[in-house]
């Protein structure tokens, strides 16, 4: 177990290491001098000279590669040429949005999966097996900014439960903030939980043909209670991997759900950042999402060694 | 205790068990055997209701005076585990893998609410302690990848056994097990009929089991019980043909002549073979582990040598090692006088499961050509030729080249891998475990082939094996094999018979055995 912990972290600080040089090199290959694209062409010198040493492109690179880094480390991720602030207030500000509404969908998609993924492996064949099979179908197949039209015109239009889109912010209270990412989150969860379904569905069929559930009913337990003490759990493992995905999509992958809703997410940032030319912006919350990628990954790693103590014994 | 009258069972409209009557005491051993595909396990699971989707069953099964066929799904559940425990074969994937061994064992108890949880741990620790697991040696927290599969097995036991049942259906559950593991569960079932009273249902393929454990025994073909009756007098009078093919098939020692000694092809001295374990952590260097430890040996032209011993034992890793698949550590293994390399034609090898061996896209012609590959520019012009040879070398037809490996039966498929060792004319063949998986007629003739194969050929063999009676059937000289090196080696009959090394004499005493004056030509009945 220590072992296997420490490798799994000596991997996770080589990816960031390996990442923010791959970031780093992109925008340095990037031909022509960054301060004078995103000043467009009719910048005058000096300007260009004072937006080269905002962006911290002096010196040699490896000495630019350390202060980027070493600014990251410290919280300084620079100040967003369009905007005029921190970016780390930027990506703080997004992520009130974003992160909330990432947590509601997984939350939701698992909440929807498990029930149906368990039910349907448990009637496998059966009627209702593949009525659920054909609505994940049909929910994989669907673009999840269909779901999102179709909810807003349903339940803001027709119904008036909530507003068509925008954000409140927390400081109108919990509820109304609520209340606004619910359908983002409904229209961002429907597509995963179908995915998650399936891959439970085909695991759990997997893990009740194995000799161990047969042992299992041949000590008295029923085909229910055989099903929820011993093939779940072993069934966890593909489920997890998924989930692990979903979560660093959902972070930043909204951004087609947070046009539909109006909401200042951080996929939008991103989007802007690189419309306006903004590279501070883009550099920095592309190595954020990176590294929010590979946390992930490692907490999928230690769900791992939960799911599985066959894993502890390195 | 049980009385089975009439059981029929059909599955997706195919007849498989065609009218089976049997009864079981308490505190009896009822022996059923039979080759594989006769319908013994189905039996196990229809009594248990247990059978796979598309089942039709008819007939009676009274247990304790109630119908077990006629039970709804909530009576059986009640029954299973609480009044019929089942041990299976698999004792490497017989538990939940992510589940405490002591856990499994006491939810046959909180299951049947027989106890609270931690009045079923307690109770569970002492049942581990009855199957020979005591808290002190093995905790009931560890988790079954920590355990042999002589222990998982005992844990499985244990778990049947929780409830106290009145019959306990073990269905070959030792068949996966080493032969000194084996004597041992076969004594702790005997011991638990014993004491608890419990009615044995003993399934399995290997008449030796049966004629040291079961009090009565009931022969199984194709779905019919062909005789039934007291152990002693089946073996004895063995009325019913198939009961005297069967016995005379696991006895069979084919027809072999010893060779006058030729020259000495193959010579392994001091071999060690090392495998890196994992790091223990990411900076530490690699543990190793000696597979093969100064290992020396001697097989001249047309000898056959067995190599036995447990799994662990580094049987399979001297058999990579003279193969040249496996780099050495120290040591060297020549073969006519020049090191071994992979690839090698003089020498081929024949393994336990011929079908992985054979793509499955291809029709075995070509597979079994494959050989000539090695040879390169010396390949023979005369290819299709030489593997019909092959074919009819080993009994089959010219044309089931054209034939695909799923069409064969397990015994001619393992016809087809010796014909595939056969083409490239070698000198030496590597056997490792080439008739463990085959009922005991198909074995008995398997054998008598290598035995003729080695006579025409004056082939040299080296028998890699777990299986007592098949060295002592076709090999001249054996080592024995324990924790990476040879402990004893000698002439097989004198080995067997007068072992010298401890080791050997607890395998030979374990090894079971049908008493030999059960089966004296002398039986007249």
């Amino acid at each position: 177990m220590p072992g296997y912990l420490a490798s799994r972290l000596l991997s996770l600080i080589l990816s960031l290491a390996v990442a923010s040089l791959v970031i780093f090199a992109v925008i340095e290959v990037i031909p022509g001098d960054p301060a004078a694209f995103m000043l467009g062409l009719n910048a005058r010198p000096d300007t260009v000279a004072a937006l080269r040493a905002e962006l911290g492109l002096e010196g040699t690179r490896p000495q630019r590669y350390l202060a980027w880094v070493g600014g990251m480390l410290t919280g300084d991720l620079g100040v967003s040429y369009t905007y005029r602030v921190p970016v780390a207030k930027l990506v703080a500000d997004r992520l009130e949005v974003s992160l909330p509404l990432a947590l509601m969908a997984l939350a939701l998609s698992t909440a929807i999966a498990l029930p149906v993924g368990v039910f349907a492996a448990a009637r496998r064949g059966r009627a209702a097996d593949r009525l659920a099979m054909g609505l994940a179908q049909i929910g994989i197949a669907l673009p999840n900014f269909w779901f999102a039209m179709l909810l807003a015109l349903v339940f803001a239009v027709n119904l008036r439960w909530v507003s068509a889109g925008g954000f409140p912010g927390w400081e109108a209270g919990l509820l109304p903030a609520l209340k606004a990412l619910t359908l983002p989150a409904v229209a961002l969860a429907l597509p995963q939980a179908a995915i998650l379904t399936r891959i439970l569905r085909s695991s759990l069929i997997e893990t009740l043909g194995q000799d161990y559930i047969r042992t299992a009913r041949a000590r008295g337990l029923s085909r229910g209670q055989a099903l929820r003490r011993h093939a779940l759990r072993n069934a966890l493992i593909p489920v997890l991997t998924i989930l692990g995905l979903q979560f660093a999509f959902l972070i930043a992958g909204a951004i087609v759900i947070e046009r539909v809703f109006f909401l200042p997410g951080l996929g939008r940032l991103i989007f802007e950042g690189i419309t306006q030319r903004d590279l501070i912006v883009v550099e920095s919350v592309t190595m954020l999402l990176v590294a929010t990628v590979i946390v992930v990954n490692f907490l999928v790693d230690l769900a791992y060694v939960w799911a599985d103590p066959r894993l502890r014994r390195r | 205790m049980i009385a089975v009258r009439g059981l029929r069972l059909a599955i997706s409209g195919q007849p498989i068990l065609h009218g089976l009557d049997f009864g079981i005491a308490a505190g009896e051993v009822f022996g059923l055997v039979g080759e594989s595909g006769s319908g013994k396990s189905l039996t196990a699971l229809a009594l248990l209701g247990l059978l796979p989707e598309g089942a039709q069953v008819s007939g009676r099964a009274l247990f304790e005076g109630r119908d077990l066929l006629a039970m709804t799904e909530a009576e059986l559940c009640a029954v299973r585990g609480a009044g019929i425990g089942l041990i299976s074969q698999e004792p490497m994937t017989a538990l939940n893998p992510v589940m405490t061994i002591g856990d499994q064992v006491a939810e046959t108890l909180i299951v049947h609410g027989a106890a609270r949880p931690r009045a079923a741990r307690r109770i569970a620790a002492e049942r581990l302690a009855r199957v020979g697991l005591p808290p002190g040696r093995i905790d009931p927290g560890r988790y079954p990848h920590e355990l042999s599969g002589g222990q998982r097995q005992r844990v499985a036991i244990a778990a049947a056994i929780a409830m106290r049942p009145r019959l306990l259906i073990a269905d070959e559950p030792t068949t996966a097990l080493d032969v000194t593991i084996q004597a041992q569960i076969l004594a702790l079932l005997g011991g638990l009929v014993r004491e608890e009273g419990m009615g044995l249902l003993l399934i399995t393929h290997d008449l030796a089991v049966v004629a040291g454990m079961a009090r009565r025994i009931a022969v199984m073909q194709a779905g019919r019980i062909v005789e039934e009756g007291a152990a002693e007098a089946v073996f004895r009078a063995r009325r019913h043909p198939y009961t005297r093919a069967l016995i005379a098939a696991s006895a069979h020692v084919p027809a072999r002549r010893p060779l006058p000694p030729g020259e000495v092809l193959l010579t392994v001295e001091g071999a060690a073979v090392d495998y890196r374990l994992p790091r223990r952590h990411p900076f530490a260097r690699a543990p190793r582990f000696r597979a093969l430890d100064r290992v020396s040996l001697r097989l001249r032209a047309g000898e056959s040598l067995g190599i036995v011993g447990e799994s662990g034992a580094g049987k399979s890793t001297l058999a990579r090692a003279i193969l040249g698949l496996e780099p050495l550590t120290a040591g060297a293994i020549r073969l006519a006088g020049r090191p071994v390399r992979a690839g090698d034609p003089r020498m081929q090898a024949v393994f336990q499961d011929p079908y992985g061996s054979f793509d499955p896209r291809l029709p075995v012609g070509r597979s079994l050509a494959e050989p000539f590959h090695a040879l390169g520019p010396s390949r023979p012009r005369d290819g299709s030729a030489r593997v019909a040879e092959a074919l009819a070398e080993v009994g089959l037809k010219p044309g089931d080249a054209t034939r695909f490996i799923h069409e064969f039966s397990g015994g001619q498929r393992q016809r087809l891998a010796i014909a595939r060792a056969l083409i490239a004319r070698p000198r030496l063949i590597l056997l490792d475990e080439p008739v463990s998986a085959l009922d005991v007629s198909v074995r008995a003739r398997i054998l008598d082939l290598l035995a003729g194969l080695q006579a025409r050929h004056s082939l040299s063999y080296l028998f890699i094996t777990h299986d007592l009676t098949v060295v002592r059937a076709i090999t001249d000289r054996v080592a024995v094999m324990q924790g990476g090196r040879i402990v004893e080696e000698g002439p097989t009959a004198e080995v067997l018979a007068r072992p010298r090394h401890d080791y050997t004499r607890s395998l030979v005493a374990s090894a079971p055995a049908i008493p030999g004056d059960w089966t004296a030509r002398s039986a007249h009945a």
